[in-house]
């Protein structure tokens, strides 16, 4: 049987990718493209914006990602390592969440799975059994990841699949302009080219196409394919086009942001840390040397002056170099890809990072273009599909943030209370039924988050199903107690062996050398 | 809500076949002693469907949770091996195909293996995609062995599963379930009583006159849907404008030539054939639509195209496609064929029943009806179902025959919107999407688009970063060690007779 093959063209018109923007964004989308092509099909240009124009803004400064992004260093041709040695970098087992649940309790969300299944029953329904049994069970005490971060320990990458190390994964804590900087050398030496201009205007062909970029110097940059990594300023998409855009600030309540830096020689410790306020929240970000402050509030309830004393007395530190302020406005486009311009990071889509943050989205957004990157301008079906995806991996990015608000346990502030009441997007809301009847997750496409993440928010943040898979009755009481304590003995066992993230660093930075 | 102390939820399987059989075992055997209490209930006078039946891999992990020993499930059912299925004069009369357990290849600097593939046939540098999979060149050759553990083995890269006596298979499970207390009943259910305020089924009437009571009730009872539509009324949504087949003949002959490890379905004018190699004979069958064919003229044409003498008279099925609007009603989970129905091209019936099955038990019911379960179970078996039912369509659709009024209809009708998307991206660039539910992976996608001859237009640009000697090379190197493995894999009859089949009984 022959196929009829004079359908499928080996001859690809060479195409220029043009991307619009400054640091980060612009400079890592450039590189992960240009190792991923053949430079005799894609040219690839970068043009910057002089409005700090970063499809990271407005969380400017540094970033974190979690599970399941973690190549995507190698995918730009950088070893990780090496990448967080020089930038001053750290890893992360997960995130540390505190005044949510409760104005007075913490908790972790780990980065990796719980516990371990006994025959057909999974953990979590065996925890919810015992409870119901009397006995109290806490999930993290069962998370290597969990029991990693709080001890101030590292897991590196490349552990025994087989082994209990492969429950804990981790995300990174990101310098972003020192990486872009990186970055931009990295693209630069493989072709990559920066135009000497800025962006000055778009023009659009006859289609309504975008078909060339203008400079500041006069210079006319004609393209194929343009990536829009200017951030919410959209400048690139929204000359292309449509205002897009779907508001959800009814679900993610800040609405403005400042952000400083807090000089921390003491090592990171290997987790981020949300810290629930009276009328916001603060994140804390910390990497060697320095710490990242980010201070999301309501601009009705704090003037910029008290939030950064906010930020400052958060942390317990006496100076604070102040380097943003701006408003907040979460959302995202309803199509991140229209006509032949695909919008990035911050340029698609902005989200309150209490969870996956606009970096984590960013890499998604550009991995997911990689696998579509259209051939001779044919773009409908890529396109399509493009969309598709990324609506989904954002919603279903957006609803997990929106269940930490909604699910909160401050009583008696006007921001939370207001949250506790708010109506859920139907497939969310459809997700905290199913939670509460038995404790189940139903997962949908493109979910950026696994079921242990959500299981883990739901527990933490107080729902208590009213019940559970009666397989999990088939065991005795003894036998769970017997299992829970194997898991938890090895998980304590295995990380003895398992290096404090402080010497891990000091590791990196002597191979390395200073950066 | 599980509630300790009222004692274990009365479960009632009304009808057995495969449907009540499996879920006889599977409830008896995965739920906690002392959770259910399982009565099964059929009737010897109304016959199950069991025809010679293909599976796919995943009834291995079915029945291992069972601790089924296979030599002994394999002799007792008269199974023989299935490396996957080949598609005869689908795309054009004259094509043939096959839709392997395994993957084409493997991943290349992260770029699918068929995008290097493609840009390689389009040069003129490689064979039909067919010689990048082991299991395929297997099935042509007529062999078998079982897959490799080692995952630097070429014999690692696929599955497979079984052709069995679904009939045997009942059986099979039947005496694994009364051995693990599903207490069976000889009887015909006449009647179903309600409960007056919310519509849950109380009791079933048997012809004898024996009520019996359950909380839950599992409808097995095939296309009649005796709880979840007599008794309930859910209603049906019907897809044979997508699907148009709503007839078939079965009847088996005896085996002429080797014992192959594969099933076969070939399109014919208004419908198409399968057949079912088992240890003992072949199950044939005859799907056709009675819109362009006669049920004389089918059986004829049937009959025409036996490799030997039929051994039984004749089976006729009458069928509507589609499914159940709701799987799960009130205390009502229908099961097999009273859930929905899709006819067996690829082989999904046994495999919805196990799904079906798994889900029961992860959302299994105590006393008290919690609607989440229901909601949950509905929603995730619709989407199984959903998906399915496009990967068939592709089949019909996905043609350039034109030589009878069957085909034209195929060729133009129109289809899901869910189809459409999916076909418009692989025609334009040989991407598969990829969904969190539905059976069927890119592999198998990849395998119908190939085989139906949709050729995309444009490879993955990513795969132009290696050269083409270097993918030649490793299209040429895979090839050869695909091929070296299948030499040392024995003849399926062979394979057959060191799991323990009786070598005499497979002897042409």
């Amino acid at each position: 049987m022959t196929n009829d093959t004079a359908k499928t063209t080996t001859n690809h018109q060479k195409q220029a990718i043009v991307i619009v923007g400054n640091g980060l964004a612009a400079w890592l989308t450039a590189t992960t493209m240009a190792k991923a092509v053949s430079s005799d099909d894609y040219s690839i240009i970068v043009i910057s914006s002089d409005e700090a124009g970063d499809s990271l803004t407005p969380f400017v400064y540094a970033d974190s990602t979690s599970p399941p992004t973690n190549n995507f260093l190698q995918a730009a041709g950088l070893d990780e390592d090496q990448v967080i040695a020089k930038t001053g970098g750290s890893f992360s087992h997960g995130i540390a969440l505190s005044g949510w649940a409760n104005p007075a309790t913490s908790y972790i969300h780990p980065f990796g799975t719980t516990g371990a299944a006994l025959g057909p029953v999974s953990f979590h329904q065996l925890a919810l059994r015992l409870r119901h049994d009397g006995v109290a069970v806490r999930l993290a005490n069962f998370s290597l990841a969990a029991l990693a971060a709080q001890t101030g320990r590292f897991i590196p990458p490349g552990s025994d699949s087989g082994s209990v190390l492969a429950t804990c994964e981790y995300g990174l804590h990101l310098d972003c302009n020192m990486l872009a900087d990186i970055l931009r050398s990295e693209a630069q030496a493989v072709g990559v080219i920066a135009t000497a201009g800025m962006f000055e205007h778009s023009e659009q062909g006859n289609n309504g196409d975008l078909s060339a970029v203008v400079t500041t110097d006069g210079s006319r940059v004609e393209g194929d394919l343009f990536v829009d990594c200017s951030g919410p300023e959209a400048i690139l998409a929204k000359s292309a086009g449509t205002e897009d855009w779907q508001d959800w600030s009814s679900w993610l309540p800040c609405n403005s942001l400042v952000s400083g830096i807090i000089d921390t020689p003491q090592p990171p410790v290997p987790y981020s840390h949300a810290e629930a306020i009276e009328a916001g929240w603060i994140r804390h970000l910390p990497m060697q040397g320095r710490t990242l402050l980010n201070g999301l509030y309501l601009a009705d309830s704090y003037t910029e002056e008290r939030m950064l004393s906010n930020l400052l007395h958060s942390f317990g530190g006496t100076e604070l170099q102040h380097i943003y302020s701006g408003t907040l406005r979460f959302g995202r486009r309803n199509n991140a890809w229209q006509g032949n311009c695909i919008a990035l990071g911050t340029a698609a889509a902005v989200i309150d990072p209490v969870a996956v943050t606009n970096l984590q989205l960013l890499i998604s957004g550009i991995h997911r273009l990689l696998g579509l990157l259209p051939v001779n301008n044919d773009t409908a079906g890529v396109r399509t599909e493009y969309n598709r995806q990324t609506a989904l991996h954002l919603d279903h990015a957006r609803d997990f943030a929106i269940m930490h608000f909604k699910l909160n346990g401050r009583h008696g502030e006007s921001l939370w209370n207001a949250c506790r009441t708010m109506p859920l997007p139907e497939t969310l809301a459809y997700k905290l039924r199913l939670y509460e009847s038995h404790g189940r997750i139903p997962l949908y496409d493109e979910e950026p988050l696994e079921e242990a993440s959500w299981i883990n928010l739901f527990d933490e943040q107080g729902v208590n199903p009213s019940g559970y898979n009666s397989i999990a009755d088939g065991f005795s009481q003894q036998d769970l107690q017997q299992h829970l304590q194997r898991v938890r003995t090895i998980m304590l066992e295995t990380l003895k062996n398992v290096p404090l993230h402080a010497d891990y660093l000091a590791g990196l930075n002597n191979t390395a050398g200073p950066s | 809500m599980t509630v300790k102390g009222e004692g274990p939820v009365r479960v009632l399987i009304v009808g057995g076949g495969t449907s009540g059989w499996m879920t006889a075992a599977a409830l008896a055997r995965l739920l906690p002693p002392g959770t259910a209490s399982i009565r099964l209930v059929e009737s010897q006078q109304i016959g199950t469907i069991g025809v010679g039946e293909a599976t796919v891999p995943h009834i291995r992990f079915f029945n291992a949770k069972l601790g089924f020993d296979e030599a002994d499930f394999m002799a007792r059912t008269r199974a023989t091996f299935k490396l996957g299925i080949e598609f005869r004069n689908w795309a054009r009369p004259g094509d043939a195909y096959i839709h392997p357990f395994g993957a084409f290849g493997q991943e290349i600097a992260s770029v699918p293996f068929h995008q290097h593939w493609l840009r390689s046939y389009k040069n003129g540098l490689a064979g039909s995609i067919e010689d990048y999979s082991l299991p395929i060149l297997a099935a042509r050759d007529g062999k078998f062995a079982h897959p490799a553990e080692d995952p630097a083995s070429p014999l690692s890269t696929y599955s497979y599963a079984y052709q069995f006596d679904a009939s045997l298979y009942a059986a099979y499970l039947r005496e694994f379930a009364e051995a693990h207390g599903v207490r069976r009943s000889e009887g015909k259910i006449v009647d179903v009583q309600l409960n007056n305020e919310d519509g849950f089924v109380e009791t079933v009437t048997l012809e004898s006159g024996e009520q019996i009571a359950a909380d839950l009730f599992i409808d097995c009872s095939g296309f009649r849907g005796l709880l979840i539509e007599q008794a309930l009324k859910t209603g049906y949504d019907e897809w044979n404008e997508w699907l148009p087949c709503d007839r078939a003949w079965a009847v088996p002959c005896e085996t002429s030539g080797p014992l192959q490890p594969y099933t076969r379905a070939t399109a014919h004018d208004a419908g198409w054939f399968w057949r079912i190699p088992l240890q003992h004979r072949v199950g044939n069958g005859h799907v056709y639509s009675s819109a362009f064919n006669s049920d004389e003229d089918a059986l004829e044409d049937l009959l025409a195209q036996l490799e030997s003498p039929p051994m039984a008279d004749p089976l006729y099925v009458r069928f509507t496609t589609g499914k159940r609007r709701k799987q799960w009603s009130r205390n009502v989970v229908a099961i097999g064929l009273s859930s929905g129905f899709l006819e067996p091209l690829e082989s999904t019936s046994i495999h919805l029943i196990q799904l079906a099955i798994g889900y029961l038990v992860e959302l299994f019911p105590g006393h008290t009806h919690e609607p989440m379960n229901e909601t949950e179970f509905n929603r995730i078996m619709a989407l199984e179902y959903e998906r399915i039912r496009d990967f068939l369509i592709l089949h019909y659709h996905a043609t350039e025959r034109d030589d009878t009024p069957f085909w034209d209809y195929c060729r133009n009708m129109q289809i899901p919107a869910s189809l459409t998307e999916r076909m418009e991206l692989f025609q334009e660039r040989g991407v598969v999407a990829n969904f969190r539910e539905g059976m069927f992976l890119d592999a198998s996608w990849l395998a119908v688009y190939f085989g139906q001859r949709i050729m995309p237009h444009h490879y993955d640009p990513r795969s132009n970063r290696l050269s083409q000697d270097e993918i030649s090379r490793y299209l040429s190197r895979i090839s050869m060690e695909y091929s070296e493995a299948v030499n040392t894999m024995p003849e399926h009859a062979a394979a057959l007779s060191r799991n323990g089949a009786d070598y005499r009984s497979l002897e042409s």
